[in-house]
Order: structure tokens, then C-alpha cells, then sequence
């Protein structure tokens, strides 16, 4: 694949010497592309988009992001790769609690580079919620929650975005708006790497991989 | 010459007479002698001399009926290092009946006693800073272990161990500077207290001491922090997506 963005080579992960979450997995993932990782409880899919994201290392196996052997940096490095390149959607948003929308999207911008209160209203405006800048999460929807968590993960502008049951929170109104603005992600050219157990929701990107007890069980492109 | 207390309570000035009563002997037996007099000056001097009376030698012994008698003389000696101790010695060798003292031997048991307040005040400061270091200890610890997930947060957002460590240590120094301005309070009410109730006088504020405090306490938050600023620093982002 020339237009490759993620190539991972033979990666393990064991946690306390036996259980293995990942087992000998290699996959490479294309710019530009949104690949669902599907898969039961317990099936290594957070452990895989984990290790994708800089946030864990494989116990063998190599991973590489734009051609840089991720596997090989240290944690500084990681943690500096990690914020250029990558954004994170949780399925429970992680914001902190006692700050604002707006001050959520510039803590990512703070601990990146210089805060900018400019871009960081416009990143809101963009998923919409230009009107809650000043709200603190407990007076947003988990919908709006779930928004502000991808204008944090967009604010830095990273090629691949990762996210894990983004809609897992959500109703089925709420979790469209969240499906959409993905979809919208995508087109602009993010790299879209999304875990669910949700089938429907697997199909809407090109690519479904199927995990099964730490191993791939399909891998297949979906017709759009 | 009267205390500031006594002018106060008689509303006394300077200039004014009043007269003063000496009384002696038993109840069916006993001697009553008055004399008036004019007030010279005020004096203050934060101890028990603000509720005294102060008069010269004659009416003093006069009002007790006590002609050409003193109980207590006073000798200064005017030099340097002088054999004070051989001085008095010799003043009880030629006068009989007198019983000498240097003043530098009461002063010394005074400075002694002085001297071990001080010493229980240095480890009672000790022993005060040593639990606040717990508590600040303490505090903090429970801080990080309640925000593990935020760290984790920050720490899968970019956050580097620096940042993390600068925003606790920031919180600590706060905590400090709050900590020493209470305390200097609070130590100053303390203070007055324990002045008037031991020392019956009033103890002056001393701004200067303000600095003092601020940077002990603020260095003492510090160095209690380094520990649950290393336990923040060990949190590791992968929290965040396991849902610990």
C-alpha cells in the first residue's frame, strides 16, 4: 500500500506474563481512510487502538505512523508524536469538569503549543456549539459533551483521529449528530480509526476489521 | 511619677494632685497616713510599673513612718565588664545587715528561664511544620489519586511530565502562601494571648516576620508535594481508554 499511514508488523501485547490481548496482529491502514475495528468484550480492540495511539506498547511487534517506528520512542517522545499527530474520542468525553467548552478545546492547544482563543471558538463552532463556548460539562448534553471532546481532538489539526465507541453514551439522535460529524471529519481528509461493537455503525466507514480473542477474524472493505 | 494604668483609672494628668492613703496594722490596731501629691509624669512601660506609684525617698518613708530606713538600693557602676559579683561583696563585707545582689545574677536566671521557653517554642514550631508537611502530604496525595483520570487525560493529550509536575507544584505553592498567611494570624492572636496571659503585655506585630513565613511555608508545601507529584508523574495515559 503506498498511501499507507499506520502499518502495524506482528504485535502481541501480554498483561501479567499470560493474558493476551493481542496476538500477533499486523495490518496497515490507509491516509485518508476510516477503518472500524469491531469485535466482542475482551477481543483486544481498545488494547489495539491503545497502541495505535501512542498511549501503550506492544510486548512484541512494531508499529509504525508515518513511516516513524513509533514502538521505538521513549515516553517524552511519545507524548510529543502523540499530540502532534493524533486525536482522541472517548467514549466518556474525559473532559475536565471544572473548565469551560472553550477551555477544554485550549487546554489541547496549551499543552501542544500556544493557546489561541480565536481557533479554538472556531474548532466549536465547527461541531456546532458555538452558543455553549462558556458551559461546563454538567450543563451539556452527552451529545454536546461528546462534541466538545472532538473539537479538543481537533483543535491541533492531527492527521488520524481514534475513536473509542464515540457514540456508546449516546442516544440515537445525538449519536447521528456524532456519526455525521465524523463522516464530515473524513472527507476533510482525517484518517478515522473508530472502535464499536455497533455493526451499523462499523459499515460506515470503508474498512471493517473484526477482532476475536486478540487475533483478526475479517478483514474487509465495505460498500458505501 | 505614675503607671499609665493607675492615670488612666484615677483620670489622672500631668500637673494634677490627688492624695494617697498608706495603711498599716491589724484591724483594731492600726496606722493611717495621707499625703497629697502632684503628678510629675506618666510612665508606660508595658509591665507591672503601668499600676504603680513612684515617689521620692522622703515621702516614701514618710507615709510608712519609716524615717531614714530603705528596703532596696540600687547601685549602678559606671564601666565596662565591671567585677560586679566583687562589688557586691564588699558592699554586704562593710554594711551589716545587707544582703548584695548583682543584677546580672538575676538577669542571668531570667535569660536562663527565657532561654528554655525559647527552645520549647523552636520545637513546637518544629513539630507544627513537621504536621503541616503531613498534611499538605496528605492532601495532595489525595488530590492526584482523585484526578488520576484527568492526568491521564492531559497526559494522553500532549501533556508533558513537566506541565503535570508544574501544575501541582503550583497548587502547592498556593496552598503555602494561603497556609502562611493564616498562620501568621492566627500566630499573632496566639501571640497576644500567651503574652498577656504569661507575660501580662502585649506583644507588638512584627511585619518584617511576614516574608519569613511565606517562604518557610511555602517551602515546606514544596517539599511535602514532591512525593504526590511523583505519583501524579507515574500515572500512565493508557488509563484514560481502560476506564480504570
Amino acid at each position: 500500500m503506498n498511501n499507507e499511514v499506520i502499518k502495524i508488523q506482528g504485535i502481541t501485547k501480554q498483561y501479567n506474563g499470560n493474558t493476551c490481548a493481542l496476538n500477533n496482529v499486523s495490518l496497515s491502514i490507509e491516509r485518508g481512510g476510516w477503518t472500524s475495528i469491531t469485535g466482542p468484550s475482551g477481543s483486544g480492540k481498545t488494547t489495539l487502538l491503545n497502541i495505535i495511539g501512542c498511549l501503550d506498547s506492544p510486548t512484541s511487534g512494531n508499529v509504525f505512523i508515518d513511516k516513524i517506528k513509533v514502538t521505538s520512542l521513549n515516553q517524552k517522545e511519545l507524548t510529543r508524536f502523540r499530540r502532534e499527530h493524533i486525536g482522541l474520542i472517548f467514549q466518556q468525553y474525559h473532559l475536565i469538569p471544572y473548565l469551560t467548552a472553550l477551555e477544554n478545546v485550549m487546554i489541547s492547544q496549551y499543552y501542544h503549543s500556544m493557546v489561541n482563543e480565536n481557533d479554538a471558538i472556531e474548532v466549536l463552532k465547527k461541531v456546532g456549539l458555538a452558543h455553549r463556548l462558556d458551559h461546563v460539562p454538567a450543563h451539556l448534553s452527552g451529545g454536546e459533551q461528546q462534541r466538545v471532546c472532538i473539537a479538543r481532538a481537533l483543535i491541533n489539526e492531527p492527521e488520524i483521529l481514534l475513536a473509542d465507541e464515540p457514540t456508546g453514551n449516546l442516544d440515537q439522535k445525538n449519536g447521528e449528530v456524532v456519526l455525521n460529524l465524523i463522516k464530515k471529519l473524513n472527507k476533510e481528509g482525517h484518517t478515522i480509526i473508530l472502535v464499536t461493537h455497533n455493526l451499523d455503525i462499523s459499515k460506515l466507514g470503508d474498512r471493517s476489521i473484526n477482532l476475536i480473542d486478540g487475533k483478526i477474524d475479517f478483514d474487509r472493505i465495505n460498500r458505501r | 511619677m505614675i503607671g499609665t494604668n493607675v492615670a488612666k483609672k484615677l483620670v489622672l494628668s500631668v500637673g494634677d494632685t490627688f492624695t494617697i492613703k498608706y495603711k498599716e496594722g491589724s484591724n483594731s490596731n492600726f496606722n493611717e497616713t495621707y499625703q497629697n501629691l502632684t503628678v510629675v509624669g506618666i510612665l508606660e512601660t508595658g509591665g507591672n510599673e503601668d499600676d504603680q506609684v513612684f515617689v521620692n525617698l522622703q515621702v516614701a518613708q514618710k507615709l510608712t513612718s519609716r524615717k531614714n530606713k530603705v528596703h532596696t538600693v540600687q547601685v549602678s557602676a559606671l564601666c565596662n565588664a565591671c567585677p560586679v559579683d566583687t562589688f557586691a561583696e564588699e558592699i554586704e563585707g562593710n554594711i551589716t545587715g545587707v544582703d548584695a545582689k548583682s543584677v546580672k545574677q538575676l538577669v542571668s536566671a531570667e535569660m536562663n528561664i527565657l532561654g528554655k521557653i525559647e527552645n520549647m517554642m523552636l520545637l513546637v514550631t518544629v513539630v507544627a511544620l513537621i504536621a503541616s508537611a503531613l498534611g499538605v502530604m496528605t492532601t495532595m496525595t489525595s488530590s492526584v489519586l482523585e484526578r488520576k483520570k484527568e492526568i491521564g487525560l492531559m497526559k494522553s493529550i500532549g501533556a508533558e511530565n513537566k506541565k503535570i509536575m508544574s501544575l501541582f507544584f503550583s497548587e502547592a505553592f498556593i496552598i503555602g502562601i494561603l497556609g502562611g498567611i493564616v498562620g501568621y494570624i492566627v500566630g499573632f492572636i496566639l501571640s497576644q494571648f500567651i503574652g498577656m496571659s504569661v507575660f501580662s503585655t502585649s506583644i507588638a506585630p512584627r511585619i518584617e516576620v511576614i516574608p519569613i513565613v511565606l517562604v518557610i511555608s511555602v517551602l515546606v508545601a514544596l517539599i511535602a508535594s514532591v512525593i504526590p507529584v511523583r505519583k501524579a508523574v507515574r500515572v500512565e495515559p493508557v488509563i484514560v481508554l481502560r476506564g480504570e
